[in-house]
């Protein structure tokens, strides 16, 4: 698989939250609004990526039978990485964010490219391939996130988007929105929309 | 030899040796910069719940400075006595957290006040307790009548993101503004927070506020750690209210 197909693949083709169904716990989480959605993203994909780098790198040192916890201690000391410097330099941001930064570390996607991919791969291939499915992540989290923004509390970013007149009008925040089941209907509006348009269907 | 207890042994040992490292390493380097971050963060909602702090782009040493020039301190007992500490505590290291396990007569509770030259402008208190998934911090601020509440803020919470979280949020925050602790009969109700907004008629208007829609737990929490925490200072609060009548009677 050429690099640029490694690269692009799980932004679109085999996004790791529409298509494989993985990451749902955070990215139901998260997305009340844009901005911990858009923060979220770039940590998971930096974490990704790091972890992908390093288990590729010491792929064939790996005993096959401890892999799966060799992977987990990497995984988490990223995590625990990316979780300090946050709290160091962008204190707002990681105090709005809590526990789920903690919680990477259960995300299947990480876990998943290094099993499935980082441990039998070059590093410059795992690399794109753990930045592919981290924006194929924070894609996904940015639409839902900016959707229960805009749809549940009329803003986005924090900004006020819907007009004054609307609301005069009888226009109302959907409550829904804020809550789990808003976001579950977002992402299976969006899963159903992907895959009516690259035609993916399961296989049986 | 891949496959032997020792080399796997080795292997995990050593990963296990470099991610320790590297963790400890960076919780050793950053740790200046994030205890920094905490203490402008308590100060700065200090200053946020007596309505000092007029935007949020100042930078740290604004705020301390800000802090250092209008807000005064000291801590009180259960007796509502004021009490000197030793030498070289601070009253910022007072954690009312850690105040809570100590016997009762050895508790101690900071007052925050702001002052301008001698006369006081607001009382601030912390207030701390169980939401849903963690404790909430924060601070209670009160006119200088002790009764209407001036500004309350949580900064520290690890609620539902974007649903209990909101506590940190302005909106749910200038809802408690202008309320009133002390009923008519001058009992401590402190305020109720109840799920929908409360009827314009409610004879209770002035000691109730609508909670998080879909954080009904973080609502729960926020109203019992607020009767809670001024109970702790009622006795100081109360012997306050005397002297303030006795000033009007004067």
């Amino acid at each position: 698989m050429s690099n640029k197909k490694t690269f692009f693949e799980p932004i679109i083709h085999n996004n790791p939250v529409t298509i494989q169904i993985l990451g749902i716990c955070s990215a139901l989480a998260v997305t009340t609004q844009l901005k911990p959605s858009l923060v979220m993203g770039i940590a998971v994909t930096v974490i990704i990526a790091m972890s992908s780098l390093i288990v590729s790198l010491i792929r064939s040192f790996i005993p096959k039978k401890i892999r799966i916890i060799v992977e987990m201690t990497i995984i988490a000391t990223m995590v625990i990485l990316v979780d300090q410097i946050l709290r160091a330099y962008m204190f707002d941001v990681s105090k709005q964010l809590s526990v789920f930064v903690g919680l990477i570390i259960t995300n299947c996607i990480v876990l998943g490219r290094l099993e499935g991919f980082a441990l039998i791969n070059k590093p410059i291939p795992s690399i794109l391939d753990g930045i592919g499915n981290g924006i194929g992540y924070s894609l996904i989290l940015v639409v839902v996130g900016a959707g229960r923004e805009i749809l549940g509390a009329g803003t986005l970013m924090g900004y006020s988007v819907i007009p004054q007149s609307l609301y005069n009008a009888g226009y109302e925040n959907n409550g829904l929105m804020v809550l789990a089941p808003g976001a579950f209907i977002l992402l299976g509006l969006i899963v159903w929309l992907q895959r009516a348009v690259t035609g993916h269907y399961e296989e049986e | 030899m891949r496959n032997s207890n020792l080399y796997t042994f080795i292997f995990i040992s050593i990963v296990t040796i470099i991610c320790a490292g590297l963790l400890s390493s960076a919780a050793f380097y950053l740790k200046d910069k994030q205890q920094t971050n905490v203490e402008v963060d308590m100060k700065k909602n200090i200053l946020k719940a007596v309505k000092l702090l007029e935007n949020n782009k100042m930078s740290q040493q604004e705020i301390l400075d800000l802090y250092n020039q209008n807000i005064e301190n000291y801590v009180v007992n259960n007796l509502g006595e004021i009490i000197n500490l030793p030498e070289g505590i601070l009253v910022e290291d007072i954690d009312p957290e850690k105040e809570d396990t100590k016997p009762e007569s050895d508790r101690l509770f900071p007052v925050y006040v702001k002052k301008s030259r001698t006369v006081v402008l607001a009382y601030c208190i912390p207030i701390l307790g169980k939401g849903l998934w963690s404790t909430m911090y924060g601070y209670l601020a009160l006119e200088p009548d002790l009764n209407t509440i001036l500004g309350i803020t949580f900064y520290k919470q690890a609620e539902t993101p974007g649903l209990g979280s909101e506590v940190e949020a302005e909106n749910f925050q200038n809802k408690f503004i202008g309320k009133q602790i002390w009923d008519d009969e001058d009992n401590l109700v402190s305020v109720k927070i109840l799920k929908l907004e409360p009827s314009p008629n409610s004879p209770n208007i002035m000691y109730e506020v609508a909670g998080i829609s879909g954080a009904t737990k973080t609502s729960d929490g926020v109203m019992n750690l607020l009767l809670k925490d001024l109970t702790k200072y009622e006795t100081y609060f109360r012997n306050l209210r005397k002297e303030l009548v006795q000033k009007e009677e004067i």
